[in-house]
């Protein structure tokens, strides 16, 4: 699965890069753990269908690889990122509220999964960013 | 880092020496690709008709960089991965190109084939490319013209606008803009969450065109003579044609608040499909002013 192989790359590069992360100068000011808190922000959970069990299931595990990897940063590459995953959540809850205020509706089944894809899309991303800073 | 270790060339800048005799000319054979990455440095790239590599001189300018080559690749990096100072090379029209940048501008002028560019913070901007084209930005505005080939464009927080181009085109941004202007496409897929998408280009017989965002507006210039079937969606939004819509059937296809199918021109199946979805914003069938291309 994409987001094993993305955490896998995440661990294999803490672990090799750790020496050197001790002792590099600061290139950019590297975000704290306040400001990377705002990567990790969990939609209101209405639905429980297996899709978006599966999709939380994804999103958990690739928020934890994050989470591991986000002081890595800079702090505009982690404002960007907040920024965008929480303009895609709340696509994800406008979509959401619509497919519930009007079930069957294709267009928005299909608004909704490809809204969900993309989140998924920029977590992965996100984490691959935290690997290739290390 | 192996590579660098087994055929790295450092490239000394001699102190108090004309610009000319700094350059370095790297010769280079058809088929070499070139990979240039660089943490915080600019990096200019002028495809020019010539058949080795310049790095201008006075390298006082560029910093020192270490150049190394692994079958058919060639590398250029700066040496010091701190160093912040442009990075700008003279390069073969015909030689691919991976560029890949953290903190910077990446400008490719004139490229003559494949071309990927990647960056974290910073613009990408591409003039020509042909073959597969591959430009991805976490912060920064996305341009390219003139190209031609499979394009995928993407930008997380910036626009993406490709302009006299064609091909096979996905263009992608979650915070910003995204157009398409004078894309002559065989097929084209253009995306926003938050921000307008606007295709002004050809819509040619069995292309298959999806245009989509969540809040912002999707327009389409639609060609003289254009024939197509549309697919129309949206929640909350609004759907202006400046086309006589005939509904399929004579009816209405309500699924969600707005959603209809209709033919453009002859239609009937002979034509491109395309799709237009806003969940909030509007969506516009416009005419457009250059005629039909196809």
């Amino acid at each position: 699965m994409p987001q094993l192989l993305a955490a896998g790359i995440l661990l294999a590069a803490i672990t090799g890069g750790a020496v050197w992360l001790a002792t590099r100068p600061p290139l950019q000011q590297l975000a704290t753990e306040d400001e990377t808190d705002r990567l990790i922000s969990r939609p209101p959970a209405t639905l429980t269908s297996a899709v978006d069990r599966t999709h939380d299931a994804a999103v958990s595990e690739l928020e934890e690889a994050l989470r591991a990897g986000r002081t890595r940063l800079d702090t505009v590459t982690v404002r960007v990122l907040a920024e965008n995953l929480q303009i895609i959540d709340r696509a994800i809850a406008d979509a959401r509220r619509a497919v519930l205020a009007d079930p069957g509706n294709h267009y928005l089944d299909q608004h909704l999964a490809e809204t969900m894809r993309r989140k998924l899309q920029l977590l992965r991303k996100a984490v691959e960013l935290t690997a290739s800073a290390s | 880092m192996l590579i660098f270790l087994l055929a790295t060339l450092m490239v000394v800048n001699p102190p108090g020496r004309a610009a000319e005799s700094d350059s370095i000319i790297l010769a280079v054979t058809r088929g070499t690709r070139l990979v240039v990455s660089s943490a915080n440095a600019r990096v200019t790239i002028h495809f020019q008709e010539r058949e080795s590599i310049l790095l201008p001189g006075p390298l006082k300018a560029t910093g020192n960089v270490s150049v190394g080559r692994n079958g058919s690749t060639l590398t250029i990096r700066p040496d010091n991965e701190h160093q912040s100072s442009p990075l700008e090379l003279a390069v073969p029209r015909w030689i691919p190109v991976t560029v890949s940048v953290i903190n910077g501008n990446i400008i490719l002028d004139g490229a003559g084939a494949s071309v990927q560019a990647e960056n974290t913070n910073g613009s990408i901007e591409v003039t020509g490319g042909t073959g597969l084209i591959e430009l991805s930005s976490i912060s920064g505005r996305v341009v390219l013209r003139n190209a031609n080939g499979r394009i995928d464009a993407k930008s997380v927080n910036g626009d993406v606008e490709i302009t006299d181009s064609e091909g096979e085109v996905v263009a992608e941004s979650s915070n910003g803009e995204v157009r398409l202007v004078n894309v002559r496409a065989t097929s084209a897929s253009a995306t926003s969450v938050n921000g307008p998408i606007l295709y002004d280009g050809t819509l040619v017989v069995s292309g298959r065109y999806h245009f989509s965002s969540h809040s912002g507006s999707v327009s389409v210039l639609v060609p003289v003579g254009t024939s197509a079937h549309v697919n129309v969606s949206t929640f909350q939004g609004d759907i202006e044609s400046e086309f006589p819509v005939t509904l399929e059937g004579g009816t209405l296809h309500r699924g969600g608040r707005q959603r209809l199918s209709f033919d453009l021109g002859a239609g009937g199946g002979g034509g491109a499909s395309l799709d237009l979805e806003s969940f909030q914003g509007g969506i516009r069938l416009k005419r457009s002013t250059r005629g039909r291309r196809e």
